[in-house]
C-alpha cells in the first residue's frame, strides 16, 4: 500500500481507543492481589497463630508492598515509549541495599548458634519456590496488559512485571509464612521477588516484541 | 514543524480530529522517511516499508501517548525501536543505528534522500564503474540501454556494475568514504 493511502486509512479513526492504560493496570493489580490471597488461603491457610503474629504478618506484607509500590509506577513508565525510568530503578536498588543491611545487622547481633536458624528459618526456605509459583498467573496477567502497551525495552519491562507479580505474591504469602526472623524475611522475600524478576526478564525478551 | 505544533496536532487527533491526524501523520511520515533513508541508505524500499511500519505502530499504540510528554520523544522511541528490530531481523552488517537523541529525527539538514551519501561513495570508484552503476542502479536503465548510452558492450556493463558494487560494499563495511 502506498504511504499516503495508509495515512488516509489511519486518519479515519483518530480517537484513542478505550480507557487509559493506567486504569487497566490498576484493575489487573487488584485482581492479581485478590487471586494471590485467595490461592494462598485455600492451599496453605493463614498461619495458626495469626492474631499473635499479626505484627510480623504486617511487617512481611509491608516489605513486599514496598517492592510493589516501587515497581508499579516503573512498569507504567516502561510501557510507554519515550519515558525515562524516572528514579524508580535506583529506588529499587535502595530497597535491596536496605534489606541487605537489615540481614547483616540482625545476624551480627546474634549469638553464633542462632544465626543459621535465623537465616534459613530452620529448614529449606520454601518461600523462594512458593512465591514465584504463586506469582505466575499474576505475571501472565501483567504481560497480557503489557502486550497491549508499547514497551520499547522489553527485557526491562518484563523484569519489572515479574518483580511486581512476585511482590504481590509475597504480600499474600506473608499471611501463611511461619518464620518471623528479620534475617530470614529480608533475605528470602527479596530473593523470591528477584527470581520472579529474572524469569520476567527472560520472558520479556521473547513475549513482549511488537 | 516544531514540537509544540506537532504536540497540539496529536492532542487534537486523539480527541477525534481526522484533519489534524492526517496533517500530523503526513508530517511524521516525511520526517521518518528522511531519517530512515539516512540510516538505510542503500535501501530506499526498506526505508519506505519501515516508514509504513512505524506509522502503523504509532496508530495502534496511540493510546500510549501521554499528553504530558514530548511528542517527538514518543515518536522517536517508537521509530528507534522499529529500526533496531528491523536491523536485528535482517542481521545486516554495515548499517548501524547510532545512538542519538530524538532531535536527529526532526533535523532538516540534508535532503535525506541519500543521494549525497551515494555520490560520496561513488567517487571512490573508477570512472567506468561509477558511470555504469549510475545508469543501471540509479537511473534504472536496462543493461542494453546503459551499454548504448555509455558506448560499451553489454557484457562490459554487467562486469563493471558487478565489480563496482563489490567494491562499494567493501568500502561500506570498512567504514571508509
Amino acid at each position: 500500500m502506498e504511504t499516503d493511502a495508509l495515512i488516509q486509512t489511519l486518519a479515519r479513526n483518530p480517537k484513542a481507543p478505550g480507557p487509559p492504560a493506567a486504569a487497566w493496570l490498576a484493575i489487573s493489580l487488584v485482581a492479581a492481589l485478590a487471586y494471590s490471597v485467595l490461592a494462598i488461603l485455600i492451599i496453605a491457610g493463614a498461619r495458626p497463630d495469626f492474631v499473635a503474629g499479626a505484627p510480623w504478618v504486617a511487617a512481611k506484607a509491608g516489605l513486599s508492598l514496598l517492592f510493589a509500590l516501587a515497581t508499579a509506577p516503573l512498569l507504567l513508565r516502561l510501557s510507554k515509549p519515550g519515558q525515562t525510568t524516572g528514579g524508580w530503578l535506583p529506588l529499587l536498588g535502595v530497597l535491596l541495599v536496605g534489606c541487605a543491611m537489615t540481614v547483616g545487622g540482625s545476624l551480627a547481633s546474634m549469638a553464633d548458634g542462632e544465626r543459621v536458624r535465623a537465616f534459613t528459618g530452620g529448614g529449606f526456605p520454601i518461600c523462594a519456590i512458593v512465591i514465584p509459583t504463586l506469582a505466575a498467573p499474576s505475571a501472565a496477567a501483567l504481560f497480557f496488559w503489557l502486550r497491549k502497551q508499547a514497551p520499547t525495552q522489553p527485557v526491562l519491562a518484563g523484569m519489572t512485571a515479574g518483580a511486581l507479580s512476585g511482590a504481590l505474591a509475597a504480600m499474600a504469602y506473608a499471611l501463611t509464612c511461619p518464620v518471623d526472623s528479620a534475617a530470614f524475611v529480608a533475605t528470602w522475600y527479596p530473593v523470591a521477588i528477584l527470581a520472579c524478576a529474572a524469569l520476567g526478564a527472560l520472558a520479556g525478551k521473547f513475549a513482549l516484541r511488537w | 514543524m516544531e514540537e509544540t505544533a506537532l504536540h497540539a496536532l496529536m492532542v487534537r487527533s486523539l480527541a477525534g480530529d481526522s484533519g489534524a491526524y492526517t496533517t500530523l501523520l503526513k508530517h511524521l511520515a516525511e520526517a521518518l522517511r528522511r531519517y530512515f533513508r539516512r540510516k538505510l541508505f542503500q535501501q530506499p524500499h526498506e526505508a519506505e516499508d519501515l516508514v509504513q511500519d512505524v506509522l502503523l505502530a504509532l496508530h495502534t499504540k496511540r493510546a500510549t501517548f501521554d499528553a504530558s510528554q514530548r511528542l517527538t520523544a514518543w515518536v522517536y522511541a517508537i521509530a528507534q525501536y522499529k529500526l533496531i528490530d528491523h536491523l536485528r531481523r535482517s542481521k545486516r552488517r554495515g548499517v548501524m543505528a547510532s545512538i542519538e537523541d530524538e532531535t536527529s529525527l526532526f533535523t532538516d539538514e540534508g535532503d535525506g534522500t541519500a543521494s549525497g551519501d551515494i555520490d560520496t561513495l561513488l567517487n571512490h570508484l573508477p570512472e567506468k564503474q561509477r558511470e555504469t552503476i549510475r545508469l543501471v542502479k540509479l537511473e534504472e536503465l536496462s543493461v542494453r540501454e546503459a551499454a548504448s548510452k555509455a558506448g560499451i558492450s553489454e557484457a562490459d556493463v554487467k562486469v563493471s556494475v558487478h565489480r563496482g558494487l563489490k567494491k562499494l560494499s567493501r568500502i561500506v563495511k570498512d567504514g571508509e568514504g
